[in-house]
């Protein structure tokens, strides 16, 4: 064993070893034109990569002690119960709605044909797992500047069906938690966060994703921490949270974790279902359910990753404040994005919507940047009603959604990611503002 | 419930009601994850190690408050047989034993007046709410018969 350790220790170093020569920062320097300006990359040390290999070593695989390092570093953030590791944040999403389909919740439950409340001016994983589950979304608009739902419609989108609320804090711009968790609670609704793009946003100083009944992370590499893919589901309902794990774990009910026996002393003398009284606990299904775990390897970069959040968080509000500073004076042309009222946003990125009568479009500002090697992107699926495999889902449109058909045609966002520095911004506004005098 | 955390506890206070019933107090030597009162947690007296099965163990309601799981956990149990009956013989304070926790979904509603009913050694998880409700000066109603 000692052999072991020394080996494991000579390993470890030869990794921090490797890193210093192979990722560390330094030698090569931002060159204006010929260095590519992404929206969005890991950003990572030598912390990471020694984890990874240590975990390797281990062997263990299936979720272990840095699945339990990880999870209860998030669960601290958080402040809550609960945080279940998944294999990526769309899985989350999928385990969030799920869950809510659960006998266990009685009279609660979400069963087909019910109501969700969302909007189509997103990712489509928020929306996906609606239409997986046979329920049915009800899109509203969203405001130009925030990204986020028009709470004032709303009242106009409940019926007798309307069952919960999911929403994504866009960009990690906070949605009004004020208007829509009243909304919730006066009409019994559950609210889903969808917090994959805004982990370490807070309202009214308190984390998005400790507002609702459930709420998801994702840790993609674009994304404020990375695992790779991976995810989370985040509750501090300590029943929900069953039932989330139970989906992610085939629909199992037992709940020993991965090596573990009989933790409820009870694996062989209860009954479920029609089986016969004392069958295996182990392998009881209460739920018709998912495999979407992470690995212990994963789990080891994001815990290793957790130890930068507030570092990544001061660098992307720091981002995002050194582009509106050099977008100033453009509000002719753009209109910039705003922080919702009471909220402080750990930005995922920095988005743009051209003004009505710009002489120029979207898409030739967007090629112009990209001839620049300034990476930007469309706010996700634009108009998800649009997209060829959603043109045809059952759903009810509240409103009308002028708003999101302008992001779809008007609205491009780029990087604030930590790993983007002041003069890289500089070059980002730079070429915004070279491109606007060309009219 | 949250993935159970494995913990290293010290017993800080061993109290003998009777010969069959005592309270204890541990001092967590690790991280102890948010709970909500009426979970319950697993004790063990043999020692664990990550490479190795969870020892043999019994579950015990947490009597302690969640505010204060950082600095102490509590439970109060009654022999109930040959693991019980070693728990009472074996621990006294100074003692080292493994905590993993937490589990259990019998929670209370935080938006309705509650009645509590116990026999016994059931009172524990109420002592865990009562705790925190005192700590967070809860206006909600309650009565123990």
């Amino acid at each position: 064993m000692d052999e072991a350790n020394a080996l494991r220790s000579e390993i470890l170093q030869k990794v921090k070893d490797f890193y210093r020569i192979s990722h560390a920062p330094g030698g090569e320097s931002f060159i204006p034109g010929k260095t590519r300006v992404n929206y969005a990359g890991r950003v990572f040390d030598e912390s990471e990569l020694v984890n990874l290999v240590d975990s390797s070593l281990d062997f263990w695989l299936t979720a272990g002690r840095y699945a339990e390092e990880f999870s209860g570093k998030l669960e601290d953030f958080y402040d809550v119960s609960d945080v279940i590791l998944t294999n990526s944040g769309s899985s989350s999403n999928l385990l969030a709605v799920s869950a809510l389909t659960s006998e266990m919740l009685g009279d609660r439950r979400l069963v087909p044909g019910d109501e969700i409340i969302t909007v189509a001016a997103g990712f489509p994983a928020t929306v996906s797992p609606i239409i997986q589950n046979r329920l049915v979304p009800v899109f509203l608009d969203v405001e130009l500047g925030t990204y986020n739902l028009d709470v004032s419609k709303l009242n106009a989108a409940l019926s007798l069906k309307t069952k919960a609320v999911f929403i994504a804090h866009t960009l990690g711009n906070p949605f009004n938690l004020d208007a829509v968790t009243a909304f919730c609670e006066k009409h019994d609704l559950w609210l889903i966060e969808d917090n994959c793009d805004a982990l370490g946003s807070t309202y009214r100083g308190k984390l998005t994703g400790t507002f609702g009944h459930i709420a998801t992370g994702s840790f993609y590499p674009a994304h404020h921490i990375t695992t790779g893919e991976g995810g989370c589901v985040i509750t501090d309902d300590p029943k929900l949270a069953r039932i989330i794990k139970s989906f992610r774990d085939w629909g199992r009910d037992c709940y020993c974790e991965g090596g573990e026996n009989n933790t409820c002393g009870c694996r062989f003398t209860k009954q479920y279902g029609t089986l016969p009284k004392g069958y295996d606990h182990k392998y009881v299904y209460s739920h018709i359910g998912y495999n979407l775990k992470m690995t212990d390897m994963q789990a080891a970069i994001g815990a290793a990753q957790m130890d930068k959040l507030q570092a990544f968080t001061d660098r992307r509000k720091e981002n995002f404040r050194l582009i509106t500073e050099g977008l100033r004076g453009l509000e002719d042309f753009f209109i910039l994005p705003q922080a919702t009222v009471h909220s402080d946003p750990s930005w995922f990125a920095y988005i743009l919507t051209l003004q009505k009568n710009v002489p120029f479009s979207r898409v030739g500002l967007a090629q112009y940047l990209d001839q620049n090697l300034i990476e930007t992107r469309g706010l996700f699926a634009g108009n998800l009603l649009r997209q060829p495999g959603y043109m045809n889902i059952e759903h009810r449109v509240v409103g009308g959604l002028e708003n999101t058909e302008t992001i779809m045609n008007n609205t491009l966002f780029m990087g604030v990611y930590p790993g983007l520095t002041a003069t890289e911004i500089n070059y980002v506004t730079d070429k915004i503002r070279e491109y606007t005098k060309q009219f | 419930m949250a993935s159970p955390v494995k913990i290293k506890a010290v017993v800080s206070e061993a109290v003998h009601h009777t010969g069959s019933v005592a309270s204890y107090r541990f001092a967590p030597q690790g991280r102890v994850p948010k709970f909500h009162a009426g979970q319950f947690l697993h004790l063990a007296l043999d020692d664990y190690h990550p490479d190795a099965p969870w020892p043999e163990s019994r579950v015990f309601s947490i009597a302690s408050s969640p505010a204060k799981r950082q600095e102490e956990l509590s439970v109060t149990l009654s022999v109930k047989g040959r693991f019980t009956e070693r728990i009472i013989q074996t621990l006294e304070k100074g003692s080292e034993c493994w905590l993993k926790l937490p589990y259990g979904e019998f929670l209370f509603p935080p938006d309705r007046h509650l009645t509590l009913v116990a026999g016994g050694v059931g009172i524990t998880p109420y002592l865990s709410l009562m705790q925190q409700m005192l700590e967070e000066k809860s206006e909600q109603a309650k009565s123990i018969p």
